[in-house]
């Protein structure tokens, strides 16, 4: 009877109605990739950025542009390789170095710059070789589940708490699950990550790890506008903002990384 | 009998023509009035405004020229005044006079008028039968019936000579000619529909060809609504002072509402001040943010106003006595914000009579209380508090499904994720106490004690306790979340109010205010087995406390009668605290600032040509202890009125604006607001150049106004999380960014103030534009900014019936919205894909509009007074789907919009009683 009073006194509820809309044409920033890392040649990639109403999310590439890199006050003209890459294969790339990019389009000056950090410096880790209990079908289902091993840990100096990246990857040819059960799905990745941080260590949880056997430990030292594509965006209308990029004119990632690999072997308990 | 004699006697002694008795000091019997004491301070109000007040606040009957007396700019500081006394004030120096009748109505005239229009008014109490011979036979007598207090000419008067069959009607002029008429000895008689009936004895002197006779209107008998809208005005917009709105609380109850009649709502039917905003009590005046107004009760400022979310304010109109909002160019006295100033006094209570009363609504109750002490002594008290009805329920759980997912399953269906079993949910309410005592030991003091405490528990938390199998295997399982949002304010004022001479007034406030505001949205879980427990939590914790500590003394002096002195001093220290930390553990905001913030002002006003021209300049010094700096805020305002209806007004004004409230972002746990202090380089100290000027031309039944502004804004601040790249939560100072803004408009007014039918129309064209380089490299319009707004408030008055409805229109809001995508191969090989959006702000969500409407009939008591009203309001009538914001999800690349809409039809049910 309550209800009904309510329903009666309410027929016109608060409610959302959802619709597909037609939204105003896309941005027209080109979308940058470059990941500066130390020893190799500079290298790019450059697109188009995709309609909110296409079926993919990356557009099509972005070529025969002039573009430019100055870096110790030499400027470095880059070569279209076609399929939006662009490289100059006489700029090789040094850590604590600046680059300067810059480039015109749709009658914008695009520009971005960014330091490669220093290698990750006293580096440890905690094992280099842990144990796992394998869950099978035939595991027996204990509840609550036995404690986990304990995490790996690694640790590095990190006096002005920049940013680090660790990334997990199994080496294995033909790597054993550690979930072996016919419920397991089949694509479970080889490679996992942490997420970035400011401090001078962190944990590699064990359960974690999907797989047995070899495993690198690629620890990056990374930069801040990297760090800041792990954020979630927003997606209400009251704050809704444009992802966060260092490049002006232009959305994506220019950003110089570094890195220190360890290795691990993940057995059998 | 003797009652009769008394006022008689006191009519005679009072009220004669020249009001020569108060300054002769004769001895009279006492009145009634006598015992009616007025303690009041009115600053350069106009004198119908005044006389309003009185009707309203004393329960006078006052029957005036409204034309006449919203010219006249009165100023006078009453402590303990007889209403006699008061009168004598109202009228000397200003060519009126006043009578008093019977029913003891007070009539206040304009004496010149009747010597420009030559009318001789003839009163029929006055004159005796003429008992000589007569002089002239069979002539012709004519002249002009008129309102005596008003001097309106009436038409439709029957007009005759007494034991004859001679007579006439006035004509639309009021003019009327008898021919043929015996003698000049005769008795004229005069009646009329609503006028006291009247007889006027001939004389051989009278003039038989210009004899204008005055007709008193009968109170008793005059329809109810025309003396309610003469009397009390829920809005007055008009006023000495540019962009001032005056409410009357008391007449809140006329206009519809969403569960509870409220003050700060009824504003936002005004012209300046945007109505679509369903979500905040707060008031965006003329483009700024509710920060930016300044809102003081009784004397100390309060921080919050919203209760539910923002749906009601926390203002009980049962506590209040009247409301004044400033909207721009406001006088030095006042400062501290950027925007606009609301200043809220509270009841004082009766000395005289104990009074109850409450309402009861679908949202809330409500109770109040006026106790007459002592003679000098009186309290006001009132509390309020939600309950768990059906419109309260109804905005909680609307608010939840559109805050978070993560709330949206809890909230609604009263059952915990999966639906398991053993749910308990918390209850959530608001409450309201407000307190005033008011002391009047002498006839030169009054002392006030004013406390106000109200908060808002909002309780999202369920818990679920171990299911029965578990429990039977040993096994103890709890876990639940915890949303608790508390906020609220206390503040109390004491204050002093001295008349040192009859032309020295001061008033000393101090004053403390309290905001508070805690966030506790945390899961945590404990597992336990014999012998082994563990226990998780994870969530957020939000601490914002602030401290206003306040010292202010107000001086008015009266140096001549064209110059008035304003001065006064204030100091305030401020103390404010906000943490915010994750998983009990991480602290990532723990910011303390304290300050002193104390200054002075200086203003002075001058009177030119017979007050027509009131010129007001000033200037505000301030110290603000975090900057070591001195602010200077000039200040200047003008009034010309050009005509008796017709007025020029304009002010200057320079604004600084020292404690900031930010909006945290969350969407995932909801925003969250917090006050901060202004520092030097993370928040700057703001500031505002405010213009305005302004034509309006009024009558007594109507007011025309149009008004335009232009207001800059300088080192504004925002907060957002959007472009930090700190991952690991929240940076402090890098999150602010620091900009420009301005905001323009023009205002339009229509008001018809009198009659069974009130109401007014307004029309308001503005533009709010930020400048913001971490959000774009133009101009863009800030997110409050509305181009149009119309809004029309018409209430008719029939019987024990009111009937009102509201119609708002407003153009759409800003907003962003996806503009294209991208994809970015991360170092993990992963690619994660990202939105980008529009330029900020240049999409404009759908007009906003809606209907309001509501029914109340009143209920009398013996005395035929007023004692409450039942009603029924009907809220958004036509069910108009407004959107309050827009969701984006991407679902196979494709962006889906979502409109979250304001709410809908919600109608409300009212009952409201009072003992007197």
């Amino acid at each position: 009877m309550k209800k009904s009073i309510v329903f009666i006194l309410f027929p016109v509820a608060l409610f959302s109605c959802k619709k597909e809309v037609s939204l105003p044409e896309y941005n027209v920033d080109p979308v940058v990739t470059a990941y500066l890392s130390p020893g190799i040649a500079f290298s790019l990639l450059l697109a188009h950025q995709q309609s909110t109403s296409s079926e993919t999310f990356s557009g099509p590439s972005l070529d025969s542009l002039d573009i430019t890199v100055t870096s110790n006050d030499t400027v470095y003209h880059l070569t279209s390789k076609g399929n939006g890459v662009y490289t100059d294969s006489e700029l090789i790339l040094r850590a604590g170095n600046k680059y300067d990019l810059q480039f015109a389009y749709n009658n914008k000056v695009v520009t971005a710059s960014t330091v490669i950090p220093l290698k990750p410096a006293s580096v440890t880790q905690s094992a280099t070789e842990i144990s796992i209990k394998q869950v099978t079908s035939s595991t027996t289902t204990t509840f609550p589940p036995p404690a986990q091993a304990d995490p790996v840990t690694l640790t590095w100096s990190n006096d002005d708490a920049s940013y680090y990246l660790i990334v997990v990857q199994n080496l294995e040819k033909n790597p054993i699950r550690v979930i072996d059960t016919t419920s397991t799905s089949a694509d479970t990745t080889l490679i996992f990550r942490n997420r970035p941080t400011i401090s001078a260590s962190e944990d590699i949880n064990t359960r974690s790890f999907t797989y047995f056997g070899r495993h690198r430990i690629v620890l990056f030292h990374i930069n801040p506008d990297y760090a800041s594509l792990y954020d979630n965006s927003s997606s209400n209308s009251q704050n809704l903002s444009t992802p966060s990029t260092g490049i002006n004119n232009g959305v994506g990632i220019f950003t110089g990384i570094n890195s220190d690999t360890l290795y691990l072997q993940v057995d059998k308990q | 009998m003797k009652r009769t004699l008394i006022v008689l006697i006191s009519i005679l002694c009072i009220c004669s023509a020249q009001s020569q008795i108060f300054k002769k000091q004769v001895k009279r019997l006492p009145s009634p009035l006598d015992k009616i004491k007025i303690s009041e301070h009115f600053r350069m109000e106009p004198l119908d405004s005044v006389y309003n007040f009185l009707c309203e606040h004393y329960g006078l009957k006052i029957i005036y020229d409204t034309a006449y007396c919203s010219t006249i700019l009165f100023d006078y500081w009453y402590i303990g005044t007889t209403v006699p006394i008061a009168l004598e004030i109202t009228i000397r120096d200003n060519d009126l006079s006043c009578t008093i009748d019977s029913t003891l109505t007070i009539y206040v005239k304009a004496k010149h008028i009747h010597n420009v229009k030559k009318r001789t008014l003839a009163f029929s109490n006055n004159i005796k039968k003429y008992q000589g011979i007569p002089q002239t036979l069979k002539f012709n007598l004519s002249g002009h019936i008129a309102d005596d207090s008003t001097n309106e000419l009436l038409a439709g008067a029957y007009v005759s000579i007494k034991g004859t069959s001679l007579g006439t009607i006035s004509d639309k002029d009021g003019a009327y000619t008898i021919n043929d008429v015996p003698s000049d000895t005769v008795t004229i008689s005069v009646s009329l529909i609503g006028y006291t009936p009247a007889d006027i004895y001939l004389t051989p002197k009278t003039d038989k060809n210009s004899l204008t006779i005055g007709l008193h209107q009968e109170a008793h008998m005059l329809d109810e609504a025309v003396i309610t809208a003469n009397k009390i005005d829920l809005m007055k917009m008009s006023g000495s002072t540019i962009s001032t709105i005056k409410l009357s609380p008391e007449k809140l109850a006329q206009i519809p509402n969403v569960g509870e009649k409220d003050i700060m709502r009824t504003f936002q039917l005004m012209p300046g001040i945007s109505a679509a905003n369903e979500s905040s009590s707060g008031l965006y005046v003329r483009g700024g943010t509710p920060d930016q107004n300044l809102v003081i009760y009784d004397g100390f400022t309060v921080y919050q106003v919203d209760h539910l979310y923002g749906f009601f304010s926390a203002f009980n109109a049962n506590a209040v006595k009247e409301v004044e909002l400033f909207k721009g160019g406001f006088e030095a006295k006042y400062g501290g914000r950027l925007s606009s100033v609301t200043d809220i006094t509270g009841k004082e209570g009766s000395t005289k009579q104990f009074n109850l009363g409450g309402d009861v609504s679908l949202l809330s109750a409500n109770l109040f209380t006026e106790i007459p002490i002592t003679e000098n002594l009186s309290m006001v008290a009132a509390v309020r508090r939600s309950w768990n009805g059906p419109i309260y329920n109804w905005i909680f759980n609307s608010f939840n499904k559109n805050s978070g997912s993560s709330q949206q399953t809890n909230s609604g269906s009263g059952r915990g994720p999966g639906g398991a079993d053993g749910v308990t949910k918390a209850k959530s309410y608001f409450y309201d106490i407000n307190t005033r005592l008011t002391f009047t030991p002498t006839k030169k003091d009054v002392f006030t004690y004013s406390f106000f405490n109200g908060s808002d528990d909002l309780n999202n938390s369920f818990t679920v306790n171990t299911p029965a199998f578990l429990a039977n295997m040993g096994i103890s399982l709890n876990f639940g979340t915890t949303d608790v949002t508390t906020y609220g304010n206390t503040g109390m004022s004491m204050g002093w109010q001295r008349k040192w001479t009859s032309k020295l007034h001061s008033n000393t406030v101090l004053s403390y205010s309290n905001f508070y505001s805690d966030r506790n949205r945390i899961t945590n879980g404990t597992f336990g087995r014999p012998g082994d427990t563990t226990t998780t939590i994870t969530g957020i914790f939000e601490h914002n406390n602030l401290k206003d500590l306040s010292l202010r003394s107000d001086f008015d002096w009266a140096i001549t009668k064209w110059n008035h002195i304003g001065f006064g001093f204030f100091g305030t220290q401020y103390d404010i605290k906000y943490t915010y930390s994750q998983n009990d553990t991480a602290l990532l905001v723990n910011s303390h600032n304290a300050s002193l913030l104390a200054g002075g002002y200086l203003q002075d006003q001058f009177l030119f040509f017979k007050n027509k021209l009131v010129l007001t300049p000033g200037v505000r010094l301030s110290y603000f202890g975090t900057t070591q700096k001195q602010y200077t805020e000039p200040r200047l305002a003008l009034n010309y009125n050009i005509t008796h209806k017709l007025s020029f007004k304009a002010a200057y004004g320079e604004y600084y604006q020292f404690a900031n409230r930010i909006t945290r972002e969350d969407i995932s746990a909801g925003s969250s607001e917090f006050w901060i202090l202004s520092d030097k380089t993370t928040v700057p100290v703001s500031s505002a150049v405010h213009y305005i000027a302004g034509l309006s031309y009024e009558t007594s039944a109507y007011l025309f106004g149009v008004e335009g502004y232009y207001k800059s804004l300088d080192n504004i601040t925002q907060y957002t999380e959007r472009f930090s790249a700190n991952t690991s939560g929240i940076s402090y100072s890098q999150n602010f960014y620091v900009g420009t803004g301005y905001s323009q408009g023009i205002e339009f007014t229509a008001q018809k103030k009198l009659g069974k039918f009130t109401g007014w129309v307004s029309y308001t064209l503005a533009k709010t534009m930020d400048h913001f380089a971490i959000f774009s490299a133009q101009d863009f319009p800030a997110d409050q900014d509305v181009r149009h707004e119309f809004k029309i408030v018409g209430m008719y008055k029939w019987n024990r019936w009111d009937f009102a409805a509201t119609w708002i229109y407003a153009s759409g809001k800003p907003y962003t919205a996806p503009g294209g995508s991208y994809g970015v191969t991360l170092l993990d090989g992963t690619t994660e894909n990202y939105v980008t959006v529009t330029s900020k702000n240049t999409l404009r969500l759908p007009d906003y509009h809606r209907m309001d409407v509501s029914v109340n009939f009143h209920f009398y008591n013996e005395a035929k007074k007023d004692v409450g009203y039942v009603g029924i309001s009907l809220f958004n009538v036509y069910a108009r789907e407004n959107v309050w914001y827009k969701e984006f999800t991407v679902v196979d690349n494709h962006v889906v919009e979502t409109n979250v809409n304001y709410l809908s039809f919600t109608p409300n049910l009212t009952l409201s009683l009072k003992l007197k």
